[in-house]
């Protein structure tokens, strides 16, 4: 009688952002790991997934042993493409040519091309299936949690299809828990006698041993280098079943072996990486982040500027730069990583922001750029303002809020921070859950700004989430945007006419943000209210409270504790040397300041993201009165505290 | 919504507003576009040049729409011209086609003078090699070049000079020579009938030296 199979897959990952001198370290003590096993267990056949970079960072001693046992047929090679890119949240092109660069990867390094197709999380999209075949690759290798209950049994594996194209796809457990090389043997045994079915004659188990080559993405409970000693543990206990189980490569069993049948799987993602627990809405509740939404979005603004740009050699490092921001990593939430941490979102702003800069550098421009464009992909239009130092995305819709900053000379998007108030589904982008900037509040007078900041005020005006109309300016002088609402005001029991006209404009090249409000009474009735604009920057200073207040000479630090209350000021800078960036604000003429940390995801201990600035003014309006403020934001460059380091 | 599915791109480049329209171009969107190129013409910009390459849709109200702005910036001393060349838009256009100035791509647009075609090339050499001169280092190569090619001039004057005067010298040795000559044919003359007397023996200086 025929042996059953064992496939074991060797998986390597970094979910979390690393120095690029510790992660080649990382990889390299992997890959000194993965040999000593080879060296030790030489009858045992592994199959082991690795992203291209993975491989451009190894020392080329070891990849020319790891030549050599690929070339013995000890090891098999698949990959995840050149990063792990999400494939549900990328522009296909990208893919392809994620895919493409992996594959290149491999044969420059390792000689040979990688069989099998691994995408991170078991992300599995079926209109992928052609480019796979594109890529002369034979398999692809999921979760087996994506196949109905009644499946997950049968060892073996399947065919897939998807609009009349097919690939084979093998199911695996995926393992990760440091307890499985010890009960890894009657687990085995259990598996096989589980699928009592009598086809095929010869059953293959599928095993996903997942390895974090970084400490900090070590799940709870295994100590530091215990992924290496976890591994070896396993292989060891691999060694002792080969009398009963021979252990194979994928390709191996597909030359001698019939598939299961055929399997339909739809668009999925397993979220946690162990099949007992998945959460088919995965996707539709990432959808109700909006900084996750903002960077895909800006993620795939930047992809389609350099496809519809003629193919160049010069575009591919920011091709590999887009690799990394596309990395699944940078979008799912987790401890480590994900876009939940302001340091993951300034990194991928970090690098966006540095292909938008080079991309309008090639371009004979000058003055500033105005676009009109669906740059959320919700429907409506978004009005983005560029010049060489600062991008300004205003969302007209909602409220006339700027939704993204970017201080271009810094890399950074200072409106990057999370606010904990949840909107309602199926929106994909909805201001609420982002912390946006030039929120128009009109409240009562005697509103505190302790009270402001609770919230316990009640809002008189309907313009902090109203539609704007706009028009658009461009001189010499610069680029404007005039938004203007006939919104309402509550005075007394009445709802009476007021109506606002915010224009925000950049000046020619600088890094000035200019800013005015008109507010006209058209009414006979007198008004009376407070208007409150509210602006939060999210800056990684407030964490480590190094970002600071200076008003007149009077430095403020500690912007993360106590709330700040200064009547009358007419210029303030905001500092943050973390980020490099300094905000200096000058107002024509004198508002009340009210500063205080932004509202974090949730209060039990999460470390502030950001600040809240609020310029309240009282505002008497007297029938057919006008009401008008105006200033501008400049946004200087502050030394850096530290250097930055070359995180991937 | 149907008025706003069209995507606008509105930046300068060589003194002349550049928009950029992709998506389909509604019936409901011209009063919209209208409005927002007239505001560019009253802002003060005279040339505008429209791509509409990437237009997937076009109403047949919109070229009487551009008609009306190209009557009003042209009324100011401007011009609009349309770059495209797809099917969907040339279509639509072709029955006033010779009312607009309409160009295929980009390149294909009047130039406008030495230094825009100098910026021009500049821009291509700089795409084609990847090589970018800021302005500071552009200068110093310009002066150096320039100090160089000023010294090359020079040199080539001094020596211009110098041929200049040995020709002048080799004319008048030349002309001393033909003098000399017509003198010294004289003077034989002149003793000719005294070498025939006997009186002056005419040897050459060659027997003089003989043993």
């Amino acid at each position: 009688m025929k042996r059953h199979a064992i496939a074991f897959l060797i998986h390597p990952f970094k979910n979390s952002l690393v120095p690029r001198a510790d992660f080649r370290e990382a990889v390299n003590i992997f890959a000194q790991t993965v040999l000593d096993i080879g060296t030790a267990h030489q009858n045992l056949r592994f199959n082991i997934v690795m992203p291209g970079y993975f491989l451009e960072a190894i020392d080329p001693m070891l990849l020319l042993a790891l030549r050599e046992m690929h070339k013995k047929g000890s090891i098999e090679w698949l990959t995840t493409g050149y990063t792990e890119p999400f494939l549900s949240f990328s522009p296909q092109w990208l893919v392809r040519e994620n895919l493409k660069s992996g594959i290149n990867a491999f044969v420059e390094y390792s000689g040979s091309r990688p069989s099998g197709f691994v995408p991170a999380f078991s992300n599995w999209e079926p209109s992928y299936i052609d480019t796979l075949r594109e890529a002369t690759i034979q398999y692809a290798v999921l979760s087996r949690a994506l196949l109905a209950p009644q499946y997950r049994t049968r060892l073996g594996y399947w065919v897939t299809e998807f609009a009349g194209s097919s690939t084979v796809l093998f199911p695996v457990h995926s393992a990760v828990s440091p307890a499985f090389a010890g009960a890894m043997e009657p687990w085995i045994e259990q598996q096989f006698a589980l699928d009592t079915n009598s086809y095929p004659p010869v059953k293959l188990l599928c095993i996903d041993f997942l390895c974090p080559i970084i400490a900090r993405d070590t799940p709870e409970g295994l100590p530091q280098g215990g992924a290496a000693a976890g591994l070896k543990e396993a292989v060891r206990m691999l060694d002792k079943l080969l009398l009963s189980y021979q252990p194979i490569r994928f390709t191996e069993f597909l030359s001698s072996n019939p598939p299961l049948g055929l399997q339909y799987i739809p668009q999925s993602i397993v979220f946690k990486r162990d099949d007992t627990d998945t959460e088919p809405n995965f996707l539709n509740s990432l959808h109700s982040y909006d900084q996750v939404g903002i960077i895909q979005r800006k993620m795939m603004d930047v992809a389609d500027n350099i496809s519809s740009r003629k193919e160049s050699r010069h575009h591919e490092p920011f091709k590999k730069t887009l690799f990394f921001v596309q990395d699944v990593n940078r979008y799912i939430p987790a401890k480590s990583n994900g876009f939940t941490l302001l340091k993951d979102r300034m990194w991928c702003y970090e690098r966006l922001i540095d292909i938008e800069h080079e991309l309008r550098e090639r371009d004979d421009t000058s003055g500033g750029q105005i676009r009109i464009a669906d740059f959320l992909r919700n429907g409506g239009k978004s009005i983005i303002m560029t010049n060489k130092n600062l991008a300004v995305y205003v969302d007209h819709k909602n409220g006339g809020h700027v939704f993204e900053l970017d201080v271009r000379r810094r890399r950074c998007n200072v409106c990057a921070g999370y606010n904990p108030s949840r909107h309602a589904l199926p929106m994909v982008i909805e201001p609420g859950l982002s912390h946006t900037a030039f929120i128009d509040h009109c409240i009562p007078n005697d509103t505190t700004a302790e009270e402001f900041r609770a919230r316990r005020f009640t809002e008189l005006g309907d313009f902090v989430g109203g539609g704007f109309e706009y028009k658009i300016k461009k001189t010499d002088s610069g680029i404007k945007v005039a938004l203007n609402r006939q919104g309402s005001v509550v005075q007394g029991e009445k709802t009476c006419p007021l109506s606002m006209e915010k224009v925000l404009g950049l000046e020619k090249e600088n890094p000035t943000l200019s800013f005015v409000y008109q507010l006209s009474n058209h009414s006979l009735t007198s008004y009376s209210f407070r208007l409150a604009v509210e602006i939060t920057f999210s800056l990684p200073g407030i964490a480590d409270n190094t970002a600071f207040l200076l008003v007149k000479k009077e430095k403020l630090a500690g912007l993360g504790g106590q709330p700040v209350s200064l009547p009358q000021v007419s210029e303030w800078h905001l500092a943050d040397p973390a980020c490099g960036v300094r905000i200096m604000c000058t107002l024509q003429k004198p508002l009340d300041l009210w500063c205080f940390p932004a509202v974090a995801l949730s209060e039990d201990g999460v470390p502030r993201e950001g600040v809240t600035i609020v310029l309240s003014a009282p505002v008497s309006l007297d029938g057919s009165g006008v009401w008008g403020c105006m200033g501008k934001l400049q946004f200087k460059r502050q030394a850096l505290n530290e250097k930055r380091t070359d995180e991937i | 919504m149907r008025s706003e599915a069209l995507d606008i791109t509105i930046e300068t480049r060589d003194k002349a507003i550049w928009l950029f329209l992709s998506g389909p171009f509604h019936a409901e969107q011209a009063p919209g576009m209208k409005e927002k190129i007239a505001s560019l013409i009253e802002d003060g910009n005279k040339k505008i040049v429209i791509d509409m390459e990437n237009v997937t849709d076009i109403d047949e109200t919109v070229p009487q729409m551009f008609l009306t702005l190209l009557n009003l910036v042209r009324g100011k001393g401007g011009d609009i011209l349309f770059i495209f060349k797809n099917e969907t838009v040339t279509k639509i256009f072709a029955p006033v086609k010779s009312l607009f100035s309409i160009y295929p791509d980009a390149p294909s647009l009047p130039t406008g003078g030495l230094f825009s075609n100098l910026k021009r090339r500049s821009r291509v050499l700089t795409r084609k090699t990847g090589i970018r001169l800021s302005r500071p280092i552009a200068i110093a190569l310009l002066v150096s070049l320039s100090g160089w090619i000023l010294t090359l001039f020079f040199i080539i004057h001094l020596q211009n000079q110098r041929i200049r005067q040995q020709e002048v010298e080799i004319r008048s040795v030349t002309g001393w020579k033909r003098t000399a000559v017509v003198e010294l044919k004289t003077l034989r003359e002149r003793m000719r009938p005294l070498e025939q007397l006997g009186i002056i023996k005419d040897v050459p200086p060659q027997q003089k030296n003989s043993p």
